[in-house]
């Protein structure tokens, strides 16, 4: 007799009540030890990302000092050596590397080439524009690719999949720039007489300006974000669907409800879950376009002028950030897999 | 953090509201222009006229008085967009209007400056800003006398001192400190300070120059503490201007308050400006029309953009273009064959049709020039310029007679240029593919492409180029002698260095003009750089600005002591 994957298909707290299980000792330690494992793997990752971009950094081609000095307009080659100079470039590069690397340890990012203003500060006052703008996005994104991409699979080949998968493929097929365009500065003004206030409030200074300026790129965002995510649930809330164990739950009559959200859904959640932290990855680590077109003093906008410059400590310092971001929320989604599925969790 | 800039007011746009106030704004622009006819009278002091470079001014204050139809009206904070941050918080150290507009020009006062009222930015245009009059005892020596009691933002008391300290600073930097514009004030050979309101300037030659230099709001005076405790003005912004820094948040907006304690009786109007960074061109002019901003300027805000503002503000909105500085010259590299032979350079000014180029690349805001501005003090005549070949119409023909007559039959060009002149490149592209030139655009960043071009690896290129003013020894310096910081053609001429220098040191402005002249001539027949024309700035200012005037350069003008808000 077939039987269903889950001996007691409890609700999610299930794994974390393992966790806590005496006779669970032995397992605990090796999650222990998978835990520890991992966290230690941040360590060869992060040197190994803080070469590469080291490097990279090194071989595009310009010159920091030509941009810090407005271009140059104005200023003499002799000028120019001397910045180069000043600002330690003409160092030999493992100089430049174990200067940076020294700075890393001490969680100090350095100053930036450009403008000799303090890296960390930057991103402090930077990065939670682009937490709330992502994390608004990926929020929203949830709410909406959760529910359609499950109703779009369970009404596979009907209307309602067919309006959901078009409403998706909308959101894959268009490319966001435009969209966000066509909306911000043509359709509001022109038909809704609103434009976003200027600027950036923060929310916690000016709630309701905040949520003025942020929530058409949130929507924008979001939409564009569940669309990808919609057609993965629905894919995988598919494929679930044919599962002999779901079959069963049928057979065994039980409701509707209970086969599709606490059988099909949550096995399908596992690898929406890891788009949806990956995706997170991307927009924390700038939605550069998202930034520019609704003038938000992002992480986003920050890097693209700062690789135009050439300004190497700050596009280093970011890439370092999203590198540690991506391990963390890497780290987070394995282990909220034992969570989700405790498959996992024994395995 | 943004309550007070009243934007709040603006950010919904009401259609109906845009119409009455576009209505009201026009009966407005007509009293301002109506008022700006007649408001040359000065707030304070007499103007000393000694020696040649004083030819006017000396007049404390060159703010402009009320319309009379119309009376001042205190408060209100003027919005503005940058592109992007300022590059740093020293102007002194910094190379573009982003720096200079937020934090020097109305942050800090010069020693003189160009007259608000005067859009020109000529030599005689200029006036009296913390000195009270200069004049020039001898030829090698220029004494200023400073407006005694001018407070800086921290309490201190402005003296001879803190503008030696900061001449001095920009002559010679601290270690780790950048000084672009050191070379202007070359000429000065050491600074001394008689008393607390006497500052006396002694000149290693004459240098007639000096002051047009100083009068751009690139040479603000900081305080001589400051630069001592900090090495720059950078961080504190400590100046004696009519406005001080009240918060600055990057990539998000610069904030600036009134300076209740401004050495001008009564100013400034304003109480405070904001300017907000936002890069994307298109929602800039969207947050333009809007009513987000009072002034705006962008160097792609074409024809068509601004008959948009002006028509979708419902006439809240005035646009015009003002004629500059800023050029547009092909490099041609004399240190690679065939371009050093001037045969091809010619060749190549032959095949440029710069009524086309004004055309297709500026939407018609630009203006057929040499090397100084056109129109403006110096230049030569528009039928001189003509002269020269190329400079009237492109002649196919005889550019190709030219290459053959050099041994050219066909020719390969790499151009590295900035992305951002992309237009222009692909036009000078497209016309020398008429000569048989064939050319390879190479588009890049400026710390890229620009390290190319100094190093001598290009053939040619489609470049741009700003100046502060409109001056003869910044322009040669710039382009033309054989030291000059962007002779990247490598053209040198012994004869355009003796004549830059001869002209240098006139002090006599009509005979200087004739000597400039002659050298401008000069160096257009070498064809050291083909001008395919000058940029005209395009401007557009709210209705409601009022005594606000904008300038051929970006960087005077900017200090808006005396610009107030209507309505």
């Amino acid at each position: 007799m077939l039987s269903s994957p889950h001996p007691r298909a409890g609700p999610f707290p299930r794994g974390l009540a393992a966790l806590s299980n005496g006779k669970d000792k032995e397992r605990l330690t090796a999650v222990q030890r998978y835990v520890i494992g991992r966290v230690l793997l941040i360590v060869p990752t992060i040197i190994g990302v803080s070469l590469i971009v080291f490097v990279i950094m090194r071989m595009l081609p310009g010159d920091v000092a030509v941009a810090a000095l407005g271009g140059g307009q104005g200023v003499s080659q002799e000028q120019i050596a001397r910045y180069r100079e000043q600002l330690g470039l003409d160092d030999p590069l493992p100089v430049q590397y174990a200067e940076w690397a020294g700075g890393l340890l001490r969680l100090d990012f350095g100053r930036s080439l450009l403008t000799g203003q303090s890296i960390n500060e930057d991103i402090t006052n930077r990065l939670p524009v682009t937490a709330e703008l992502a994390l608004g996005a990926i929020l929203l994104s949830l709410v909406i690719a959760l529910p359609t991409g499950i109703l779009s699979a369970v009404y596979q080949d009907r209307p309602a999949d067919y309006l959901i998968r078009l409403f998706s493929i909308a959101g894959l097929a268009l490319p966001v720039f435009w969209i966000q365009t066509l909306v911000r500065n043509l359709l509001l003004p022109k038909y809704f007489d609103w434009i976003p206030p200027p600027g950036y409030a923060r929310p916690w200074e000016d709630f309701l300006t905040n949520l003025e300026q942020m929530w058409l790129p949130v929507l924008i965002l979001g939409y564009f974000q569940s669309a990808v995510i919609s057609r993965l649930a629905r894919s995988t809330m598919l494929d679930v669907l044919r599962e002999d164990y779901i079959r069963t739950a049928w057979a065994k009559g039980l409701r509707g409800r209970a086969v599709i959200i606490r059988h099909a859904a949550r096995n399908a959640l596992l690898p929406v879950l890891t788009l949806a932290a990956v995706q997170l990855g991307v927009l924390l680590g700038g939605a550069a376009i998202t930034e520019s077109v609704f003038a938000l003093p992002g992480i986003g906008r920050f890097v693209v002028d700062a690789i135009n410059n050439r300004d190497y400590p700050v596009v280093q310092a970011i890439v370092m950030l999203v590198a540690a971001i991506y391990v963390l929320l890497n780290l987070a989604v394995d282990l909220l897999y034992g969570v989700i599925d405790p498959r996992v969790r024994l395995a | 953090m943004h309550e007070e800039d009243g934007y709040q007011t603006r950010r919904a746009i009401s259609r109906r509201r845009a119409l009455r106030g576009g209505a009201l704004g026009v009966a407005g622009l007509a009293a301002f222009a109506l008022a700006c006819g007649n408001d040359d009278k000065k707030e304070q002091g007499a103007a000393t006229t000694t020696g040649a470079a004083t030819a006017t001014g000396g007049q404390a204050g060159a703010a402009t008085a009320a319309p009379s139809a119309e009376q001042p009206k205190y408060g209100g904070i003027l919005n503005q967009r940058l592109p992007n941050d300022p590059d740093r918080m020293d102007a002194h150290q910094s190379t573009t209007y982003v720096t200079v507009w937020p934090f020097a020009a109305p942050i800090f006062n010069q020693l003189v400056q160009f007259d608000p009222d005067k859009p020109g930015d000529k030599f005689e245009d200029i006036t009296a800003d913390l000195a009270t009059k200069w004049e020039q005892p001898d030829g090698q020596t220029v004494r200023f006398t400073l407006k005694p009691g001018v407070k800086f933002h921290d309490g201190g008391i402005l003296t001879s001192e803190d503008v030696k300290a900061q001449l001095e600073w920009i002559i010679t930097p601290p270690q780790g400190k950048v000084s672009p514009r050191r070379q202007a004030l070359a000429a000065i050979d050491k600074i001394e300070t008689p008393d607390a309101t006497t500052v006396l300037i002694k000149l290693k030659r004459p240098n007639p120059s000096l002051l047009m230099n100083l009068a751009s709001h690139y040479f603000g005076i900081g305080s001589a503490k400051d630069l001592k405790e900090n090495g720059e003005i950078g961080p504190k912004l400590i100046g004696t201007g009519p406005f001080k820094l009240k918060a600055y948040e990057r990539g998000n907006f610069i904030e600036l308050a009134k300076n209740p304690e401004y050495h001008m009786q009564g100013r400034p109007y304003l109480d405070g400006m904001k300017f907000f960074m936002v890069r994307d061109y298109t929602s800039a002019l969207t947050n333009l029309i809007g009513g987000q901003y009072h002034l705006f300027y962008e160097s792609v805000f074409t024809p068509s953009d601004q008959e948009r503002v002006k028509k979708e503000s419902g006439g809240k909105f005035e646009a015009e273009a003002v004629p500059s500085t800023l050029r547009s010259p092909v490099f041609m590299n004399a240190r690679r064959k065939p371009y050093d032979d001037v045969r091809v350079r010619q060749a190549i000014s032959l095949a440029i049709d710069r009524d086309a180029a004004i055309k297709v690349v500026k939407e018609g805001f630009g203006r057929r020039g040499g090397y100084m501005q056109p129109g403006g003090a110096w230049a030569i005549s528009e039928a001189d310029l003509k002269k020269f070949d190329g400079y009237d119409k492109p002649d196919l023909t005889k550019a190709k007679q030219l290459l053959q007559a050099a041994g050219v039959t066909s020719l390969k060009a790499a151009m590295p240029t900035r992305t951002d002149f992309k237009p222009f490149a692909e036009l000078i592209k497209d016309q020398l593919a008429k000569i048989g030139i064939d050319v390879t655009i190479d588009l890049s960043d400026t710390a890229t492409a620009q390290p190319k071009l100094q190093n001598g690896d290009f053939d040619v290129s489609a470049w741009l180029i700003g100046l502060n003013v409109d001056d003869p020894d910044a322009t040669f310096a710039e382009v033309s002698t054989s030291n000059a910081v962007r002779n990247w053609s490598a053209v040198k001429d012994p004869k355009i260095d003796e004549l830059y220098d001869k002209q240098s040191v006139i002090t006599d402005t009509a005979e200087r003009k004739k000597a400039v002249q002659e050298l401008e001539k000069l160096a257009l027949e070498r064809f050291q750089i083909v001008t395919a024309f000058f940029d005209d700035l395009p401007f557009a200012r709210a209705k409601t600005v009022r005594n606000f005037k904008f300038h051929s350069s970006l960087y005077t003008s900017r200090r808006m002591e005396s610009v107030w808000l209507a309505g």
